[in-house]
């Protein structure tokens, strides 16, 4: 089969053992790559009884076919695991440079299992993989690290690695690549995944050509795509992802102080929003392998309080989570705390999820100057938002509690601390608030890793995107109710294959299409497939994921939103009051899905997809 | 002055790019209330209290400059009309 290497490295680091397998093309076909694929290893090869932080689970690394061919957007690479955060299923997703190298290095994936008894790295070069003692290596920021470890290797090396946080088991922890550019596999600690098992970092390195069926058709078919893509994401590229920021909150879709905010941010929005980024604190645009969008940013900082900052700048996710979350509209603040979060190896969404919870709870008298380090823990105080940040890297005083994420810090705290502890499934929310998309709450509450924007991407359906392949041929008006429940499903069975084939999701913003994508698949591999067939396969990918679930004991139970998401009204000129009515689109949700109404999938649909 | 629509509003235009000639600088807000009249699909992206433009949902640029409700557009302007994306 082509477009694949045909090789997956395993690596058991409780028996030091490194051994190649050849990649399972029966397998390939069913579930392409990325996280498709991976959803299929983690499912036979762990379960309910896997302790998430113990030997027994996986750490998978997984490119798609697309991974150093020259498909646009094609340098992505997925990280599956059972996640410490919320004891199911977890993939994360990360641009750059690593998941291609890793392909020419000659694999398509790295299965991890065991536990090394001291700190180790693994360097991936031209075939071959070696595990290296990593003891001096230990409790090294990520961008120092990649400096040393490429110094150790070779300097053309991409290296993939976790910081402190990764050590010390945050539950957030991130995986880091692609060094001060500041790439994360960031939601779902995969980065304490990987500290649990002893590894600081991969290492990746190679010049092996991936081959493909039809390399003639796919240069003839990018000519003409690349350059609409390019220039449909004028704004991506000029702004970044943080770019309609404003627009967000005169939308009502930007998170506010806990998610509780009544009221307009309009000014404060305006200071941290891509604009002022870009007239402020920009130096270059970043682009991952194979991109033509653009939206990458690196920015500097060189005085002030929060100076040295230097290498990649905060996304739109970080501005929502890390800022206007705990209401700090000070983009200095927020663009130095994206960086410690990088540094240490912290997901930016759960980290500002987490300082967000503690303003309230100490808004509330639950938690103490005595235990937040005689820090005033409020609203509004960027120094405070970024000490607390350091304090969560390093697992001191309360950032040792915060390190367990909302769900777990809340049960800790008690009394009513568990009101404000804004998660689904035990993951912290992103940043675009389901009260003002009916379908984007749908998707929160249903999406596998547990509240996330990217795996139903729906709310944008909402809006601005159509795509007739499914048969949305005009973006659906976002607070209507009656057919979100289908969209929802149809938008994750789509994102599902740009998960597996590893594209970026903007893509879409260019105006890409379902059919296009398949047509590339096809040149790429030699495996016919049509549009249909396609999402058939998303289909098969997105219920893989909720039967790891299931058997972790996840039901209708598990979808839904906290309380304040479903019952507190947002107020202020010019925005919705609208509350999901989750419970109706649950219920078409899954007869579009074929579940039962406890959300479990039927033996019928089960047959249907191969499962 | 021209306006060119960047998808999707291309396709809920109906066309890339319109032409309209100004005798005099109008605000933002007038040149959006004048699009949403003219263009029915792109009313849901302009919020107006009787008729008066209050805020919108789509990023307007101009050269280097993000346009804001109260800023002078004028002939000779090319306004590019970008939907307002955020994510990652």
């Amino acid at each position: 089969m082509k477009g694949y290497a045909g090789k997956i490295l395993r690596v058991d680091l409780s028996k030091g053992r490194v051994e190649t397998q050849a990649l399972d093309e029966n397998l390939a076909k069913k579930f392409i790559g990325g996280s498709g694929l991976a959803a299929k290893i983690l499912y036979d090869e762990t379960g309910p009884e896997t302790d998430p932080l113990g030997p027994g689970n996986r750490l998978i690394f997984m490119t798609g076919p697309f991974a150093a061919t020259p498909v646009i957007t094609s340098g992505r690479h997925a990280v599956v695991t059972k996640s410490p955060l919320t004891g199911v299923f977890a993939e994360s997703d990360s641009g750059g440079t690593w998941g291609p190298f890793l392909k020419r290095a000659g694999f398509d994936g790295v299965i991890i299992s065991g536990k090394s008894n001291k700190p180790v790295y693994i360097w991936v070069s031209d075939g071959k993989a070696e595990i290296r003692d990593a003891s001096r290596l230990w409790g090294k920021d990520t961008y120092e690290l990649d400096a040393l470890i490429r110094q150790e290797t070779r300097n053309e090396a991409v290296v993939a690695s976790i910081g402190p946080a990764g050590e010390k088991g945050v539950r957030y922890a991130s995986i880091m690549n692609d060094g001060t550019d500041g790439r994360a596999a960031g939601r779902g600690g995969t980065g304490a995944v990987m500290g649990s098992k002893n590894l600081k970092a991969i290492a990746v390195h190679g010049s092996q050509q991936v081959e493909m069926a039809n390399p003639e058709a796919l240069k003839a078919s990018l000519k003409e795509i690349s350059p609409m893509v390019a220039k449909n994401a004028e704004g991506m590229r000029k702004n970044g992802t943080a770019g309609g920021l404003a627009t967000f909150e005169a939308l009502g879709s930007l998170p506010l102080q806990n998610w509780k905010y009544q009221g307009r941010w309009e000014q404060s929005a305006l200071k941290i929003a891509g604009p002022a980024m870009t007239e402020k604190i920009l130096t270059g645009i970043y682009y991952c392998e194979k991109c033509v969008i653009g939206c990458g940013r690196r920015v500097k900082i060189d005085k002030g309080p929060y100076a040295p900052v230097e290498g990649g700048g905060p996304e739109y996710e970080t501005m929502a989570l890390i800022g206007s979350l705990c209401l700090v509209d000070d983009l200095e603040a927020i663009a130095k705390a994206n960086e410690l979060c990088n540094r240490y190896g912290m997901d930016t969404i759960s980290c500002g999820a987490s300082i967000a919870f503690a303003m309230e709870a100490y808004e509330k008298g639950l938690i103490s100057k005595k235990e937040t380090g005689e820090l005033e823990l409020l609203w509004g105080r960027g120094d405070v938002m970024v000490k607390m940040v350091e304090k969560i890297g390093k697992r001191e005083g309360l950032g040792q509690l915060l390190g367990e994420g909302v769900r777990a810090a809340a049960e800790k705290i008690g009394k009513n601390a568990v009101e404000f502890s804004l998660h689904v499934k035990g993951l912290e929310i992103p940043g675009h608030d389901p009260r003002c998309y009916n379908a984007g709450a749908v998707s929160y509450a249903t999406s596998n890793r547990g509240a996330c924007h990217l795996a139903g991407f729906s709310h944008v359906f909402e809006r601005i995107l159509s795509m007739p392949e499914i048969g949305v041929e005009k973006p659906l008006p976002r607070l209507e109710v009656k057919g979100k429940g289908e969209l929802t499903a149809k938008t994750q069975n789509v994102m599902g294959l740009f998960d597996a084939l590893k594209v970026c999701k903007f893509t879409l913003f260019g105006g890409l299409k379902l059919t296009s994508m398949a047509e590339w698949y096809t040149m790429v591999t030699g495996v016919p497939v049509d549009v249909t067939e396609f999402l058939k396969i998303g289909e098969r990918i997105f219920n893989q994921k909720r039967l790891y679930n299931v058997r972790c004991g996840i039901s209708r139970k598990d979808d839904t939103l906290p309380a304040r998401l479903l019952t507190l009204k947002r107020t202020g000129e010019g925005l919705t009051p609208n509350l999901p009515p989750l419970g109706e689109m649950l219920g078409d949700y899954y007869q579009v899905r074929g579940w039962s109404e406890e959300g479990i999938p039927l033996p019928e649909k089960l047959k249907e997809l191969g499962l | 002055m021209k306006i060119r629509f960047f998808k999707p509003f291309d396709e809920l235009a109906g066309n890339k790019e319109v032409d309209l000639a100004l005798k005099k600088p109008m605000p933002v807000k007038e040149l959006l209330a004048i699009l949403a009249d003219r263009i029915p699909s792109f009313k849901s992206y302009v919020r107006k209290e009787g008729d008066e433009v209050q805020s919108f949902f789509v990023i307007l640029v101009r050269g280097d400059e993000v346009l804001k409700l109260e800023d002078l557009v004028q002939e000779g302007d090319v306004v590019k009309v970008l939907p307002p994306i955020s994510g990652g």
